[in-house]
C-alpha cells in the first residue's frame, strides 16, 4: 500500500466522482433512518425502556441528518471529526437499543443495529483516507462487540458468547472493510492515472516547446522588426549617430520596458480572466496588490481557471459584475469573488456546484454568501 | 495536475473499485465462518465441526483469486468448487448443531452471502447481475439440499435474498450516477492543460525577456545616450549580433530545446568568465575568487543562465553603484554552485527600486528561477551590495530526477501488482 494512496481521500482525488455518487451516501443515510425506525417499530412488544429506543432513533437521526449534511458539495471536504461523530453517535444508538430491549435480546432482535453502523462505514468510504477507514471499522467493531457481549450477559440467550459477539460484528467488519477496499482500489487508480498523465503531458510538452518557443520569438520579433530592428540597421549602415537616433532610441526603449513591465507584473490569473471575458474584461477584475496569485498550487490553480471560464462563459452571473480580490493574511491569502446573479437561487447553484465542490477541496475555508442579488464566495489558500 | 479521473476511465475503475469490495466482504464472511466453526468446535467437545472448516479453506483460496486476476474463469471455478463447499459446510453444520438455530443459521448465512457476493466481481453491470444470480442459485441450492438431507426441510436464509437485492440496487446507482458532471470534468483536465501550456510560455518569455533585456534594451539606452557623431566600434558590433541573434536566428526554440543536465568540462569557455570579460571592457575592475573549476558542475541550462546573470550585476555596478570594482566570489558543494557578487559601492534599498527597473527582476531574479536557481540580495545604502546567485548542480538535478523515477517506479511496481 503506497503513502499516497493510503493518506488522500477519493473526495480529495476526485471530487466530481464523489458528488456524482453523493445519491448512494444519501440513500444510505435515509435507509439507516428507515430501517431503525422500522426494526424499532418491529420489535415494540419487547421493548422494555421505550425512552432508549426513542433516544437511540434520535440518536440515529441527528447521525443520519450529519452525514447528509456534511457530505454535501458545499460543505466538503468531510472531516475526520465529522467521520468519528457520526460512527460514535450510531454505536451509541445501539448500546441504547440494545438496553432497551433488557433481557429480552436474541441475536436476530439485536443484529440490525450493527448493520446501520456497517452501511454507515460503507456510505461514508469516498470521504476519509483508508487508514481511517479501516481504524474507524475496526474500532467500531470492537465496540460493537463489546456491547453484544454486555447484551449477551443480561440475556437468555442459548449461544456460546463468541458467537453472539462474532454476529454482532459481522456486519460492522465486512461493510466497512469492503468500504476501506472500494477507497483503496480507487485512490489507487487515481494515483497511477494522475501519474500516467503526468508523464504523457511532460512529453507532449516536450514536443510542443519548440512550437511556443517560435511563437513567442515572432511576437518579439513582431515589435522589434516595426521600430527597433529599422533602427539598428539604419545606424548601423551610416556608423552614426545622430539626435534622432537618440531621442528614437529612447522612445523605443521606454515602450519596450513599458511593454516588459506591464508582462512581467501580470499574474496566470489576470491572463486567464482576460482571455475568458475576453472583450468584456476591463484589467481591473481581478486586484492583487501583493502578487499572491503566483503562490497557488497546481490544482488550485486548475480549479480557479476552470470555475472562471464557467462563470465567463455561463449565465448564472453578470460578466460584467465579476471581480476577484485577493487580500493577504497572516498565514496566506483569501480570494473574495464577487457578481451578481442573473439567475434564479436554484439555477446557479446547481450550475456551480460542481465547480464550487472542486474548489472546497483544493482551498481552504470556503464561504458562500448570497443576498439576491448578490453573490460573495470565499476560500483561502496557504502561501510559502 | 488535473482533478479527477477522466469520465472514460471512472466507469471501470468504479466498477473494479465495487469488485474489491465485493471480494473483501467475501473474504470477511468466510474468516468470520471459519472463526466461528472453530470456536464451536472449541467450546463444545461434543460437537465436530472441523469438517465444515475445511470446506471454507477452497473458498478462501478462490476468492482470492478471482481478486488477484478478476477474470470469468476464476469466478466460473469459484462457483463450481463453492457450490460443494457451501454444501459440505451446511451438511456439517446441520448435522452437528441441533436444532439449528440463531447460531445454525448464522453460521450457514456466512458462506452463503460469500458464494453469491462473488458475482459482483464482474467486469461489467450487466456480468455483475448475472454473476450474482448464478451465485445467489448455486449457493442457495446447496444450502436448500444440505439443509433437506439432515434436516428433512430446506433452511435457506433469507438475509441471502436481501443482501442480493442490496448489491443489484448498488451496482445500478453506481452505474446511473457516473453521468452527471462530465462536463465539468472535462473543462477540469482542459484546465489542467492550459495551466501546463501557460507554465510553459511562461518560462520562454522570461528567458526572452531576458534576453531581450540584455540585448535590446541595453543597446537602445547605449545608442539614448551615446554623444553625436561616430558611433563606438563596440557599439556597433554589438548592435550587429543584435540584429543577427534576435531576427536572424532561433534563440529562444534552442534555449527552449537545451536540457541537456550533463556537466561541463569546457569551464574555462564559460558563459561567466565571458560575461567578466564584458564588465572590464566596460571600465569595471573585477576580482574574481574561488574555485573557477567548480562551474565545470553546472549543467547547459545552469550555466547558460549564470553568465548573463552575473553579466547583469556587474552593469548594475557600473550604472548605479558609484564604484568601479567588483568582486566575484565563487563557491561550490556537491548540490550548488553559489557566485557572490560584491560591490563597495553607495548601495541602495530594494523596496524603493522603481517598479519598471527590469534588471535585477528580470536578467537576474527570474533568470536563476528558470534554472531552479535563487537569488539573495543584502545592500544598505552607503555600504555597498552583494548578490548571491546559487545553482544546482547537473549531478544534484539528475539525483532529484532520479529520486523521483524511483518513486514513481515504486507506483509503477505496486500497479503492477494491482
Amino acid at each position: 500500500m503506497s503513502a499516497a494512496t493510503e493518506s488522500v481521500t477519493i473526495q480529495q482525488l476526485d471530487p466530481l466522482g464523489t458528488l456524482d455518487g453523493r445519491p448512494v451516501s444519501v440513500a444510505s443515510a435515509f435507509g439507516i433512518f428507515a430501517l431503525a425506525t422500522v426494526m424499532t417499530f418491529l420489535h415494540s412488544q419487547i421493548i422494555v425502556h421505550l425512552w432508549m429506543a426513542g433516544a437511540s432513533l434520535m440518536l440515529i437521526g441527528t447521525a443520519t441528518a450529519l452525514m447528509i449534511f456534511a457530505t454535501g458539495p458545499l460543505r466538503a471536504p468531510f472531516s475526520g471529526e465529522m467521520h468519528a461523530v457520526v460512527i460514535g453517535l450510531l454505536i451509541m444508538a445501539y448500546a441504547l437499543s440494545s438496553a432497551a430491549l433488557g433481557s429480552g435480546g436474541s441475536m436476530k432482535t439485536d443484529i440490525w443495529a450493527p448493520l446501520i453502523i456497517g452501511i454507515a462505514c460503507m456510505a461514508l468510504a469516498p470521504y476519509r483516507p483508508v487508514v481511517e477507514l479501516v481504524a474507524a471499522g475496526v474500532t467500531a467493531s470492537i465496540f460493537v462487540g463489546f456491547v453484544a457481549l454486555v447484551s449477551y450477559s443480561v440475556s437468555r440467550l442459548d449461544a456460546p458468547a463468541m458467537i453472539v459477539i462474532l454476529a454482532a460484528m459481522t456486519p460492522v467488519l465486512t461493510m466497512s472493510l469492503g468500504g476501506s477496499a472500494f477507497a483503496f482500489s480507487l485512490a489507487k487508480t487515481h494515483v497511477r492515472w494522475e501519474f500516467r498523465a503526468r508523464r504523457a503531458a511532460r512529453r507532449q510538452l516536450d514536443r510542443e516547446q519548440v512550437s511556443v518557443a517560435r511563437s513567442v520569438q515572432q511576437d518579439r520579433v513582431t515589435i522589434l522588426n516595426r521600430d527597433v530592428v529599422p533602427l539598428f540597421v539604419d545606424i548601423t549602415q551610416r556608423g552614426i549617430i545622430s539626435p534622432d537616433d537618440r531621442a528614437r532610441a529612447a522612445q523605443y526603449s521606454e515602450s519596450i520596458r513599458e511593454l516588459m513591465v506591464t508582462e512581467l507584473n501580470r499574474s496566470w490569473l489576470e491572463s486567464v480572466v482576460a482571455n475568458s471575458f475576453g472583450a468584456l474584461d476591463d484589467g481591473n477584475r481581478v486586484q492583487d496588490p501583493h502578487r499572491l496569485a503566483a503562490a497557488m498550487t497546481s490544482s488550485q490553480r486548475t480549479a480557479l481557471r476552470a470555475a472562471v471560464l464557467a462563470v465567463a462563459n455561463g449565465d448564472e452571473l453578470d460578466p460584467e459584475s465579476v471581480r476577484l480580490v485577493i487580500e493577504k493574511t497572516a498565514t496566506g491569502a483569501t480570494i473574495i469573488v464577487t457578481g451578481t446573479v442573473t439567475s434564479s437561487e436554484s439555477s446557479w447553484r446547481s450550475s456551480l456546484a460542481p465547480y464550487l465542490a472542486v474548489l472546497r477541496v483544493v482551498f481552504t475555508g470556503l464561504r458562500i454568501s448570497y443576498r439576491s442579488p448578490s453573490l460573495i464566495v470565499r476560500f483561502t489558500y496557504d502561501t510559502p | 495536475m488535473s482533478i479527477g479521473l477522466p469520465a472514460h476511465l471512472r466507469k471501470e475503475s468504479v466498477t473494479r473499485a465495487f469488485s474489491r469490495t465485493i471480494n473483501t466482504v467475501s473474504l470477511v464472511c468466510f474468516s468470520l465462518a471459519l472463526a466461528g466453526v472453530i470456536t464451536m468446535e472449541a467450546g463444545d467437545a461434543n460437537i465436530t465441526l472441523w469438517p465444515a472448516a475445511l470446506a471454507v479453506v477452497p473458498m478462501l483460496l478462490t476468492v482470492w483469486l478471482v481478486n488477484r486476476y478478476r477474470t470469468a474463469f476464476f469466478t466460473v471455478a469459484h462457483i463450481v468448487i463453492g457450490g460443494p463447499a457451501v454444501y459440505w459446510f451446511v451438511l456439517t453444520v446441520a448435522s452437528e448443531i441441533r436444532p439449528l438455530g440463531g447460531v445454525g443459521e448464522y453460521l450457514i448465512t456466512l458462506p452463503t452471502i460469500a458464494l453469491m457476493l462473488i458475482g459482483g466481481s464482474g467486469r461489467s453491470v450487466v456480468w455483475s447481475i448475472a454473476w450474482c444470480t448464478v451465485g445467489l442459485a448455486v449457493a442457495q441450492s446447496a444450502v436448500a439440499l444440505a439443509s433437506w438431507q439432515v434436516l428433512g426441510y430446506t433452511a435457506v436464509p433469507s438475509t441471502v435474498f436481501a443482501v442480493y437485492v442490496a448489491v443489484i440496487v448498488v451496482l445500478v446507482t453506481l452505474r446511473l450516477s457516473q453521468r452527471g458532471v462530465r462536463r465539468v470534468q472535462s473543462r477540469l483536465h482542459r484546465a489542467a492543460r492550459d495551466n501546463e501550456l501557460a507554465d510553459l510560455r511562461y518560462g520562454i518569455e522570461a528567458t526572452s525577456a531576458a534576453v531581450m533585456h540584455d540585448t535590446v534594451l541595453g543597446h537602445l539606452a547605449a545608442i539614448a545616450n551615446a554623444p553625436y557623431g561616430a558611433m563606438s566600434p563596440q557599439l556597433q558590433r554589438e548592435i550587429e549580433r543584435d540584429l543577427d541573434v534576435l531576427v536572424g536566428e532561433e534563440w529562444l526554440s534552442e534555449s527552449a530545446t537545451d536540457t541537456d543536465t550533463g556537466v561541463r568540462d569546457d569551464w574555462q569557455n564559460s558563459s561567466l568568465l565571458v560575461a567578466i570579460s564584458e564588465a572590464r571592457a566596460l571600465g569595471l575592475t573585477v576580482e574574481l575568487t574561488g574555485d573557477l573549476s567548480a562551474l565545470s558542475g553546472l549543467d547547459a541550462g545552469g550555466a547558460a543562465a549564470l553568465g548573463p546573470a552575473v553579466k547583469q550585476c556587474l552593469v548594475n555596478v557600473v550604472k548605479h553603484s558609484g564604484t568601479m570594482q567588483a568582486e566575484v566570489a565563487i563557491f561550490a558543494s556537491e548540490d550548488e554552485v553559489s557566485v557572490l557578487v560584491v560591490d563597495a559601492g553607495k548601495g541602495f534599498d530594494e523596496a524603493e527600486t522603481g517598479a519598471d527597473r527590469l534588471g535585477l527582476r528580470q536578467s537576474v531574479r527570474r533568470r536563476i528561477e528558470q534554472v531552479s536557481g535563487a537569488v539573495q540580495l543584502w545592500s544598505t545604502p552607503g555600504l555597498g551590495t552583494s548578490v548571491m546567485i546559487r545553482i544546482p548542480t547537473g549531478a544534484s538535478k539528475q539525483r532529484d530526477a532520479s529520486a523521483q523515477l524511483a518513486a514513481s517506479a515504486g507506483i509503477e511496481s505496486s500497479i503492477e501488482v494491482e
